[in-house]
């Protein structure tokens, strides 16, 4: 998509329609004749061990035998809602195509599919995915919900989002920050919004009974069609409004008191457990509330273990590398892999609360996991070679249908694997590192994900057509540009 | 040709199949419209306009208002239109989107919307459409009635528009009134007891469905539910009395909306609800005094224009719009006035290009009368001859096309605009000699050398920006305007521009085109084979000697069909 050709666009909107927002709020929220879809990203930082994090299946129906052992047994219960795509490659294969530190290429261009700007931040240079799913589909095209869990450096090796080139976004680590956020929703607000569903569901019910008027004549064909197609929008409404939850903490789980207490400690044992659990609950409140469409949650790369029962000595960069320091090679560090496979476990059993939340909640005739796209992406594939190819990407929920369900689906068309993370520091972590462990297969572009991800979720392109590009940048050259446009039609469901 | 109303109905419907079968093969051919046969000529595929879908000259409305080419058998109507039958019509449809916010505006004297930017209650609206409701249409419908209801009630003085009283108490009792009254008007027929009882239900819910419960807010949503309530979005017509024929008889509040939104675009006023309620809208003599003082109205003019305007394409600006308002209203003037009149209106911009000081001008248009021998009718105005023009020069196959397609209904099928695969040709003397140039190709001639290049040859006269031009300004070769002009089933000579607009007025081509336009624009729907009797007694007025172009209208309202409905095939 041509940036400049966007921005002209969003601005001009922003102009021609400056009745918008109010009228939004006062009119569309939640009134819709479908059910919004949405996008939550869930990221983790460095990398997993691949060859223990893959479904068994690479191709084909998912189920509980496919994830049995891996890393990802913990969402067993949820096997019918994941979609598994296999092949896929962010920028910064091997190092490629800038002469930057590979976290920061990871990081920067990971959302954005672009390059860094070479000089001062190695901020990245487009905008990224949430703020364009953002801009497209969400209430008055607000912003997206960008969070953080622990303290926030506005560093390129942390930050993921992007709302414009070389300008990040800066997250939100704090629950009552975000609960704020939503104050004149909630609480008081929360009431009216709650009249005015009652009154669109008054209007409906009395739209229904005039259209059943005509349903007792004697009409063509053709007016008794237009009748039923009325009625059927009417119910598509009702749909959207009658859910058994309403814009109200407590259909989460919550109240102010308990939102307060979650964030009062920064540290990262508070941070991690109970802090995160609070925002996946605001973050599904804000779907309750349609106050966001977009969410961004992500977790720091550099955080030493030390609750739920894990405790390490050092941090998770520094397990990834296997040498339990910032820096590469040498000797292995004792039990690496296993301290490894706790944290991907543990991000796991964090992202099954999340989609659990979210398929708790009843929307329409599913939940809000069902209508939204709740993708885990990685940073890395392997955090010791550092590679981003063959990359652990896992989606739940279909975005309202959009999506295929159950399945993993190997989009490179070749067999890829599951790489080889346990290619060296075996037997208790023992020995010299050797840079074996990454993967050689799966190079399909990410961007290709990302066009998929925002057709699915009703964006649109700039003459009105499906998306076919995002970012500036799929190949592995600094030259290249967008070399594959178009979705991964296979995804789709 | 004596014929049984049912063997030409008959035939009528044969002649449609025949033109759907034309019209699906060689849609580059070029050739005469498919003719439905006149009463009085008795031939088909004889002189006179067709009836294809798509072609009149109004809007084709919102949803159901198609119809299909069946219809009932004759009625008696107005002496004219005897033995004319019923179209089969939709019993449900929609506003368009114009009669929307001319409607919300006579009911609630809203014609914009603060919380819209200013802007008309319809710029929320999904465009005009046939068929099914879409959920854009219904979103539209719904954010524009919220958006409505609220500036209504915020505002005192259009509060009253919509409440018939202060409430007191509680005000279930205003409320009520209110819903009995607005009702009425909102629905152009009496609320059923059902209908009150369902809004009365929703001021009893009055407490959870507003903040506070007050009786403004609940009027607001009862405002909000009129406004998104089918029966003010369509113009249904569900009455089941049947006429013993098998047509069914529209009752008199659906006559009512039938007149009021042909001849005003919009909801019907209190007077003509009065002769509704009174059951006043029963015989041709009725419609036709209620259709004579409706047409003085000054929202008839609005009509009239929007027909003119769709009936002139891009030919149209503010100078035809008041030259065909004075011709229709002042003057009474006749269909072949249009192609006749030397009144012109012009301002300090025009004037030069029709010879005049623009000294003697300002801004505002003001009347002149013009060289009858340059300046005879519509065609001959600067506005359509500088649309059909290319910027540098004339456009003579622009002109001509538009003349034999739209004027005198020719189906000039084919290449729309210009066709990039035909070279330009430099070197000749007059832009008409590059035109026939262009177009003496085989593949060209049969069609261009016919019935495109001619009219426009005649209006050669007239340079790009619509000045009068005896000699090319490039290479001062003469301007010859002489031409074999295709009028009524054969070429015409032609000898000026003056000479085409005579034939045309008189065109029995060009009459029926203009009374099948308006059949099309009166019914808000596109012209079928069944309507064919309707505009063939048009015509038939327009071949009168100065029938005024309004009593064509008022004409509209005298058919059974416009009394009775046939149901459309299952």
């Amino acid at each position: 998509m041509n940036r400049r050709l966007w921005l002209k666009s969003a601005g001009g909107l922003a102009l021609a329609a400056p009745f918008l927002p109010s009228l939004w709020q006062r009119v569309a929220r939640g009134q819709s004749a479908t059910l919004p879809r949405r996008s939550v990203i869930y990221a983790t930082p460095n990398g997993v061990l691949t060859n223990r994090w893959f479904p068994k299946v690479e191709h084909g129906p998912l189920d509980a035998a496919a994830l049995q052992g891996t890393t990802l047994e913990v969402l067993t219960p949820f096997v019918r809602k994941l979609l598994v795509p296999r092949g896929l490659r962010a920028v910064n294969a091997f190092g490629r195509p800038q002469v930057v530190d590979p976290h920061d290429q990871a990081m920067g261009s990971k959302l954005t599919c672009a390059l860094l700007d070479p000089q001062n931040n190695h901020y990245a240079t487009s905008h990224s995915l949430d703020h364009e799913i953002a801009r497209q589909i969400n209430p008055g095209g607000v912003p997206p919900l960008v969070l953080h869990v622990g303290t926030f450096f506005k560093n390129v090796k942390t930050m993921l989002s992007y709302s414009a080139p070389l300008t990040p976004a800066v997250a939100v680590t704090s629950p009552a920050a975000v609960f704020a956020g939503l104050g004149g929703l909630i609480g008081g607000g929360g009431g009216e919004l709650d009249v005015i569903k009652r009154r669109k569901l008054s209007v409906i019910d009395a739209v229904r009974d005039d259209l059943q008027s005509y349903q007792r004549l004697d009409m063509s064909v053709a007016d008794r069609r237009r009748v039923s197609a009325w009625l059927d929008l009417l119910r598509e409404s009702e749909r959207g409004l009658i859910t058994t939850t309403t814009c109200d903490p407590a259909a989460v789980g919550t109240d102010a008191t308990a939102v307060n207490a979650a964030s009062q400690s920064s540290r990262n044992e508070d941070a991690f457990t109970t802090g995160a659990d609070m925002m996946f609950k605001l973050m599904a409140l804000s779907m309750l509330c349609d106050a966001n469409r977009s969410f961004l949650i992500s977790f720091p790369a550099y955080v030493v273990w030390n609750w739920d029962g894990i405790k390490h000595t050092v941090d998770h960069d520094a397990l990834g590398h296997r040498s339990g320091s910032a820096f590469t090679g040498g000797q292995c560090f004792p039990g690496v892999l296993g301290m490894l496979g706790e944290i991907d476990r543990w991000y796991a059993a964090k992202f099954a609360k999340l989609i659990a939340l979210l398929d708790s909640l009843p929307e329409g005739s599913g939940t809000l996991l069902d209508n939204t796209a709740t993708t885990w992406i990685t940073e890395l594939s392997d955090g010791n070679v550092m590679n981003t190819n063959n990359l652990p990407i896992l989606i739940a929920g279909s975005a309202g249908g959009a999506l295929k369900q159950g399945v993993a689906v190997n989009i490179e068309g070749q067999p890829i694997g599951p790489g080889n993370s346990e290619g060296c520091c075996m037997d208790g972590g023992t020995g010299m590192i050797t840079f074996n462990t990454g993967s050689t297969g799966g190079n399909v572009p990410i961007s290709k994900l990302y066009v998929t991800l925002l057709n699915a979720l009703g964006c649109k392109a700039m003459d009105g057509g499906p998306v076919t590009t995002f970012g500036t940048l799929d190949g592995v050259k600094e030259g290249d540009g967008i070399l594959d446009p178009g979705e991964l039609t296979a995804l789709k469901a | 040709m004596v014929s049984s109303p049912l063997v030409r109905g008959h035939a009528r419907v044969l002649t449609a199949l025949l033109l759907a079968v034309a019209l699906a093969s060689g849609a580059l051919a070029c050739r005469r419209r498919a003719i439905t046969a006149g009463p009085d000529s008795g031939v088909i595929g004889g002189s006179g306009g067709g009836l294809p879908a798509g072609t009149g000259g109004g809007s084709a409305g919102a949803g159901g208002n198609s119809t299909n080419d069946g219809g009932a058998g004759a009625g008696a109507g107005g002496s004219a239109f005897m033995g004319c039958g019923i179209p089969a019509t939709s019993q449900l449809p929609r506003l368009t989107n114009q009669q929307y916010d001319r409607t919300v505006r006579d009911l609630l004297g809203v014609a914009t919307v603060g919380a819209l930017g200013g802007r008309p209650p319809s710029s929320v609206l999904a465009p005009d459409q046939s068929g099914d409701l879409t959920a854009k249409a219904w979103d539209g419908y719904v954010a524009a009635g919220e958006a409505i209801a609220a500036q209504v009630i915020a505002d005192p003085v259009l509060r009253k528009r919509f409440m018939v009283c202060d409430p007191t108490g509680d005000g279930t009792a205003c409320l009520h009134d209110t819903i009995v009254a607005f009702g009425r008007r909102a629905f152009r027929r009496p609320l059923t007891s059902g209908e009150i009882a369902r809004f009365d239900r929703i001021v009893a819910r009055g407490a959870t469905i507003t903040t506070t419960g007050a009786a403004t807010e609940v009027a607001e949503v009862l405002l909000q539910t009129f406004l998104a309530s089918p029966s003010f979005l369509q113009r249904a017509e569900i009455a089941e009395t049947p006429d013993g024929q098998g047509r069914f008889v529209l009752s008199p509040y659906e006559v009512a909306s039938r007149l009021s939104f042909m001849l005003w675009g919009s909801t019907p006023d209190p007077e003509l609800d009065r002769a509704a309620d009174a059951g006043q809208l029963a015989t041709v003599e009725q419609l036709r005094a209620q259709a004579t003082r409706m047409i003085r109205d000054e929202r008839a003019h609005e009509v009239v224009a929007a027909f003119h305007r769709a009936y002139l394409g891009a030919g149209a600006d503010a100078e035809t719009e008041r030259l065909v308002d004075t011709i229709a209203f002042r003057d009474d003037g006749a269909f072949e006035d249009l192609f006749t009149t030397v009144r012109g209106f012009v301002n300090k911009d025009t004037a030069p290009r029709y010879g005049l000081d623009p000294a003697g001008y300002g801004s505002t248009l003001e009347e002149v009368t013009l060289d009858a021998s340059q300046r005879p009718g519509i065609l001959t105005r600067v506005a359509f001859l500088s649309a059909y023009a290319h910027p540098d020069r004339t456009a003579p196959m622009l002109r001509g096309a538009f003349i034999s397609k739209n004027i005198l209904g020719l189906d000039v099928a084919g290449h729309a605009g210009s066709n990039p695969a035909v070279p330009d040709v430099i070197g000749v003397a007059t832009n008409r000699a590059r035109a026939e140039a262009q177009t003496a190709a085989q593949a060209c001639d049969p069609c261009h050398g016919k019935y495109v290049n001619p009219p426009g040859f005649a209006l050669e006269a007239y340079d790009a920006a619509g000045r009068w031009q005896t000699s090319e300004a490039d290479t001062g070769a003469a301007i010859d305007t002489a031409a074999q002009v295709f009028i009524d089933g054969a070429p015409v000579a032609v000898r000026d521009p003056g000479d085409l607009m005579r034939k045309l007025a008189g065109s029995r081509d060009a009459q029926r085109t203009y009374a099948q336009r308006w059949v099309a624009s009166g019914y808000g729907r596109d012209a079928n084979a069944v309507d064919a009797c309707v505009v063939d007694a048009l015509a038939a007025d327009i071949r009168k000697s100065g029938f005024p172009i309004l009593d064509l209208l008022i004409e509209l309202t005298q058919p059974d069909s416009f009394r009775l409905r046939a149901k459309e095939a299952p």
